[in-house]
């Protein structure tokens, strides 16, 4: 029986991670389940895996916060502004970092600067 | 995250898309989460006498009430427990005391049949809804946010599955098994706003529970028939243009009676996908005839898999009935390939993966796969792989093929005849209509086999013998063919062969 793997297009060559000079770096524990908010617009995630290290998760080019907690409220970074689409998943595979956006955006999901990819996964017919 | 999550979110994208019901009449998305989130404030002040329940558990048909229980028990972070109605009496009281401390709705006369029961907090569908009327509007509730591996590891839903000897036991769905199912199959808000999936499992069986969690997360339209009826399905599908359902084989027979009968062609459905037991070629063949627009998907499942884990595609159904090739033909009586992102595995007696083509045991491995049952642990003994007591092999290309239940096997003079084996050479007879195949105590082989043939035409014992020994081998003949007017099925359509087993057993010893 051939293993299925599902693989993941993550843009060709890994990137340093540097962090940016106009952002506070905060590494913390990503847990699988914890839900975390943007500082600048309006986009939420549910970590559907959290990586075993701590990591700089952003959004816009800011970190982003538990879902919940109270922030300042930050201007997006124009370099961090693809935006995220609601119900995709983005993932960082090196990290093992798969997020489930629940509420669309205008930044861009990343840790440190090496963006999340959208995750590819192709519609299969309904059976239920 | 648990299945809550989903129908929030549905709720956010798509507050105004009618959710459950009818066009006119049914809930908005919006509305199904305030009354879920009422259910979760109910369940959680709800106590029997002075403890808090612990669970919420349903003896009812579907309704438009079942998704708010499902959503609802997940937000109060209690199990929801949907039970089977069709229970005698005292069984039915012995599974529904299990639960206790626990909210129960019921059918009214569900409650009259359960009488006092002790740890129950019982009330009736409609006793139900006047309680969530009373109540003040939901709120959001404030903080549910971080990250909580608590709520990923709590249970959304128990099953009890019909044990075939002793007291039934409860497979347990965890929140991440559920969320990990659905986040795999189904994407978020794909559903146009025309799409209605009609639901006639009944509420205690998988299919109708991830029927629900697929259909809200997609953004498709719920339609509940209380039961199976092949009118009535047939007049809902028209009458409320269902685009989707999910059916077993025996319901898509009697389908297609009724279509065949009255000349209905359904111009709205799209896709109906079949599960829950072997689909004979010969109703799969008649379906892709009549149905000539419908995509059929063919799904294979389990309960503590959280329902699907393999299908056959609409294009595999396509390729395999315009081929010529054999090999594709024969995909028709497969369950197509596993989903990606599981691992699925034939293995021997021993647990060694065995090669392509050959026999044995179907194991999965996935985050949807739970294979645990309360009180008995489970699951995580050998790395994650489930062993489905399914049995079955795969083709060149990974599609699997289903032998049976490897309980089902019969050891006739210390050889492995597989039940499924010959029925499928005997449901190719023409004159044979249904058929199965048991075992029963042989002094002389250990075990005989006995088939139970449903006719079609006139057809003899003699001649169903010699259709079986040319084309499997001399040990497969069916020492006693009985014909009979039905074979003994579940209201899923599930082969009741242990019903059989005792007939056969009562026959053989005269």
């Amino acid at each position: 029986m051939a293993r299925r793997a599902v693989k993941y297009d993550n843009g060709g060559e890994t990137q340093r991670i540097t962090p940016l000079k106009d952002t506070q770096v905060r590494t913390r524990q990503v847990r699988t389940g914890s839900r975390w908010k943007s500082t600048v617009d309006t986009t939420e995630v549910m970590v559907i895996r959290g990586p075993s290290k701590d990591i700089d998760l952003r959004c816009g080019g800011h970190a982003m916060v538990a879902s919940g907690t109270s922030f300042e409220a930050a201007e997006i970074d124009p370099a961090y502004a693809d935006g995220t689409q609601v119900g995709k998943r983005y993932v960082d595979e090196e990290l093992g970092l798969e997020l489930l956006v629940s509420k669309a955006g205008s930044g861009t999901l990343s840790v440190a600067d090496r963006s999340l990819h959208l995750k590819d996964a192709k519609p299969l017919p309904t059976s239920d | 995250m648990n299945v809550g999550f989903l129908l929030e979110m549905a709720a956010e994208g798509m507050p105004d898309r009618i959710a459950v019901g009818s066009l006119e009449g049914g809930i908005t998305y919006a509305q199904l989460l305030d009354q879920a989130r009422r259910t979760a404030s109910y369940v959680r002040t709800a106590s029997v006498g002075e403890t808090p329940v612990g669970r919420l558990a349903m003896v009812d048909l579907n309704s438009d009430t079942l998704p708010v229980l499902l959503f609802g028990a997940s937000f109060a972070g209690v199990p929801f427990v949907p039970m089977n109605y069709r229970l005698a009496d005292d069984k039915l009281r012995e599974l529904v005391a299990r639960n206790a401390p626990a909210l129960l709705v019921v059918d009214p006369p569900v409650a009259e049949r359960i009488g006092d029961a002790h740890g129950l907090r019982v009330l009736t569908r409609s006793e139900f809804g006047d309680q969530l009327a009373e109540l003040p509007a939901a709120q959001e509730p404030a903080d549910d946010a971080a990250g909580d591996e608590d709520v990923e590891e709590s249970i959304a839903v128990l099953l009890f599955t019909s044990g075939t000897t002793g007291a039934p036991k409860a497979a347990v769905l965890r929140n991440r098994h559920l969320a990990s199912y659905i986040l795999s199959t189904a994407e978020f808000g794909a559903a146009g706003e025309h799409e209605a999936t009609l639901v006639s499992v009944p509420p205690y069986h998988i299919a109708g529970v991830s029927a629900i969690l697929s259909a809200v997360y997609s953004g498709r339209r719920l339609v509940y028939l209380p039961a199976f009826k092949a009118g009535e399905w047939v007049r809902t599908a028209r009458d409320e243009r269902i685009t989707h359902a999910m059916v077993v084989p025996t319901m898509l027979g009697r389908i297609l009676d009724v279509l065949e009968a009255d000349g209905t062609t359904l111009p709205a459905l799209t896709n109906l996908s079949c599960g829950g037991g072997p689909m004979p070629v010969a109703v799969i063949e008649r379906a892709l005839r009549l149905l000539p627009h419908v995509d059929f998907v063919n799904a294979y499942g389990l309960t503590e898999t959280s329902s699907t884990i393999s299908l056959l595609t609409p294009e595999d159904h396509r390729a395999a009935i315009s081929s010529d090739d054999p090999a594709v033909r024969a995909r028709l009586r497969s369950v197509g390939r596993p989903l990606p992102g599981l691992e699925l595995e034939i293995r021997d007696a021993a647990g060694e993966p065995v090669a392509v083509g050959e026999p044995g045991e179907v194991w999965v491995r996935g985050g949807q796969v739970a294979g645990e049952y309360l009180g008995a642990g489970g699951g995580d003994q050998s790395d994650g792989w489930f062993p489905t007591r399914d049995s079955g092999y795969l083709d060149a290309e990974g599609y699997l093929f289903l032998s049976g239940r490897l309980d089902d096997v019969i050891v006739r003079g210390g050889e492995n005849i597989s039940p499924g084996e010959i029925e499928e050479v005997l449901i190719a007879h023409p004159a044979v209509r249904e058929v199965a195949v048991v075992g029963a105590t042989d002094v002389r082989w250990g075990e005989r086999v006995v088939a139970y043939v449903v006719p079609s035409s006139e057809v003899t014992e003699e001649q169903l013998q010699e259709h079986v020994r040319v084309r499997l081998r001399s040990t497969c003949t069916p020492e006693q063919v009985h014909f009979v007017d039905t074979l003994p099925y579940n209201e899923t359509g599930k082969l009741l062969r242990r019903v059989l087993r005792e007939k056969a057993q009562e026959t053989a010893n005269v």
